[in-house]
């Protein structure tokens, strides 16, 4: 049986006295993508952080690769990509982006040749290894997005948790990173606006309304569609605030 | 005589090389962190530790330094708690700190001209004993700020994401304010406690401008606070000057040239990027190409500048227009 990476039991959270999680649970299982969606201020950004342990209260159990989050210490086998908007990186050179990721759990000492190799290998992973010694706020918002990816999978992560990775990235460039971050094998946990790029890949989806889990199963219903045609992107309910017709 | 040749003049001398060295060290993971103010808002509260030091008689350097630094570390427990929304908090911290040493510094009937050489500097009077400290606490910022630098530039850049490598966060960002106090201690007797946040913050900008990249902007802003402040000293006690103001100054011109400097480097770099581009591209038509390019067309694709080009039978295919160039 293939071990739980991520396992969310009755989470909730609140932020300034508004609750923003509602008792939430599901497990993802190793080797498993999974895309999380929802309308602008569903709560899935918060979902994302909160299973990393970027808040102090909340309520309920989150474990990662079958620790506990309080005791959790393996950060080097996962892989976090924040939403571009949220990072302030000036005067940085992607190369010193990059290889910041590679200090998880190295509270002390410098970056070496070896890690900026590393770092190296996960910006051509992207497309951007010419890019390395550029500054990072030269770059356009999608290469931005896609040194954060870099960053995110230097250290070969097993589980690669990612918020909203493809926004500002065109169509050609998607398809790319989808296909970089398919052929990793980490387990992906994606939060997703468009579900294009990587609707092949979506094992599962987890849909969340108003801070609750309303959808937890496949992407499309198995029926609704051609198995050898892409499947169209079912989530329009979300925006609409409609409930969806395949609500399992 | 040369005015070198005076003990008070090497003394003030070194400590302006000292400081001019280590505030933009520490500066520059506040720059990034936008949190220029912080020095500016450290020197009011240390002006509490000063008052306190006239009060009763003692050693000004030492009660500053703990004062600055439990101030700090109330600052950032605000912080992370959450509570210095709307900087309230802050203000309080910082207009109670000023106002708790003038009046100190009043009890000990020294009023506010007591502060003064400690407001604006007064690098002529350092004592040997005043070196000793700001000698010892200038090599301990230095080493912690340069030897834990990618962590710590980790955390200043993107927080969240340090908290998700495993790194000690919440310890390393008191590390940040403890030694930013620190710093706007040991400045206090070259620029003052009104113009250190200048000296952490201006040659860090400046150095920004000119140097690519976060180590080597650090660096530079070394470079350039350390000439600004031996320069700056120099040219105070040959033109019979404050000392102090002629050092920020110094610094604010550092900046002024910093931008056209950087105009003209960020060209230089960029044609010296293009002359050894691997890939240069050369636009010459493709002949007969009935293939459409596109994701998943079973052709490698290969970014190449700010464009994408296509693996075509060992050509780089690029579209353009309504066909397509070989690169």
């Amino acid at each position: 049986m293939l071990m739980n990476l991520i396992e969310v039991d009755s989470l909730s959270l609140s932020l300034g006295g508004l609750p923003i999680l509602k008792d939430i649970s599901f497990a993802v299982a190793e080797g498993q993508t999974i895309g999380l969606l929802g309308a602008n201020g569903s709560g899935k950004s918060t979902l994302v952080k909160a299973i990393l342990g970027l808040y102090r209260r909340q309520l309920g159990t989150v474990s990662l690769l079958g620790q506990p989050l309080e005791r959790f210490s393996a950060w080097d086998k996962i892989g976090y990509v924040p939403q571009r908007a949220s990072v302030s990186l000036h005067s940085t050179t992607v190369m010193e982006v990059v290889a910041s990721g590679t200090l998880a759990k190295r509270p002390v000492g410098w970056i070496r040749s070896r890690q900026r190799a590393a770092a190296l290998e996960a910006l051509a992973l992207v497309g951007l290894a010419d890019q390395a010694h550029e500054l990072y706020l030269h770059l356009s918002g999608g290469q931005q997005q896609r040194v954060l990816i870099a960053r995110g999978i230097v250290n070969h992560p097993r589980l690669l948790i990612m918020d909203e990775p493809f926004a500002g990235v065109d169509i050609a460039n998607q398809g790319e990173i989808a296909a970089t971050l398919t052929r990793s094998e980490a387990t992906l946990l994606v939060v997703l606006h468009e579900t294009e790029a990587l609707s092949s890949s979506i094992d599962r989806c987890l849909v969340l309304r108003e801070g609750r889990l309303v959808h937890d199963g496949p992407l499309t219903p198995p029926s609704a569609h051609d198995p050898h045609e892409t499947p169209a992107p079912q989530h329009t309910h979300l925006l609409t605030g409609m409930e969806p017709q395949w609500t399992s | 005589m040369d005015l070198l040749a005076f003990a008070f003049i090497q003394r003030a001398l070194l400590a302006s090389a000292l400081v001019g060295v280590s505030a933009p060290t520490i500066g520059t993971y506040i720059v990034q962190r936008r949190l220029s103010l912080l020095g500016d808002g450290l020197g009011h509260v240390a002006i509490a530790g000063v008052g306190l030091a006239l009060m009763t008689g003692t050693a000004p350097l030492p009660w500053a330094v703990a004062i600055c630094m439990v101030g700090a570390i109330l600052i950032e427990a605000l912080r992370q708690s959450g509570r210095a929304t709307g900087d309230v908090g802050l203000a309080v911290l910082f207009y109670g700190g000023l106002a708790a040493g003038v009046l100190m510094a009043s009890v000990a009937g020294q009023g506010a001209g007591g502060l003064s050489s400690y407001l604006f500097g007064s690098l002529n009077t350092i004592s040997v004993s005043d070196l000793w400290v700001v000698g010892g606490l200038t090599i301990l910022i230095l080493v912690v700020a340069l030897g834990l630098s990618p962590q710590l530039f980790a955390l200043s850049a993107d927080e969240d994401f340090a908290k998700t490598l495993g790194l000690p966060v919440r310890v390393y960002n008191y590390v940040i304010v403890v030694l930013a106090a620190i710093t706007v201690t040991t400045a206090m007797r070259t620029v003052g406690l009104l113009l250190v946040s200048a000296l952490m913050v201006i040659p860090v900008a400046a150095a920004q401008n000119i140097f690519r990249g976060f180590w080597r902007g650090m660096w530079g802003a070394m470079g350039i606070g350390l000439i600004a402040s031996v320069g700056g000293y120099l040219a105070s006690i040959y033109a019979n000057l404050a000392p102090g103001a002629m050092i920020v100054l110094i610094t604010i011109a550092f900046f002024i040239v910093s931008w056209p400097l950087a105009g003209l480097l960020h060209r230089h770099w960029h044609r010296s990027q293009d002359a050894t581009d691997p890939l240069p591209a050369v636009h010459e038509p493709v002949g007969n190409h009935a293939h459409v390019h596109g994701p998943g067309c079973g052709h490698d694709m290969v970014h190449h500048g700010d464009h994408i080009d296509y693996i075509h039978s060992g050509e780089l295919h690029s579209p353009h227009q309504d066909h397509y160039d070989q690169h």
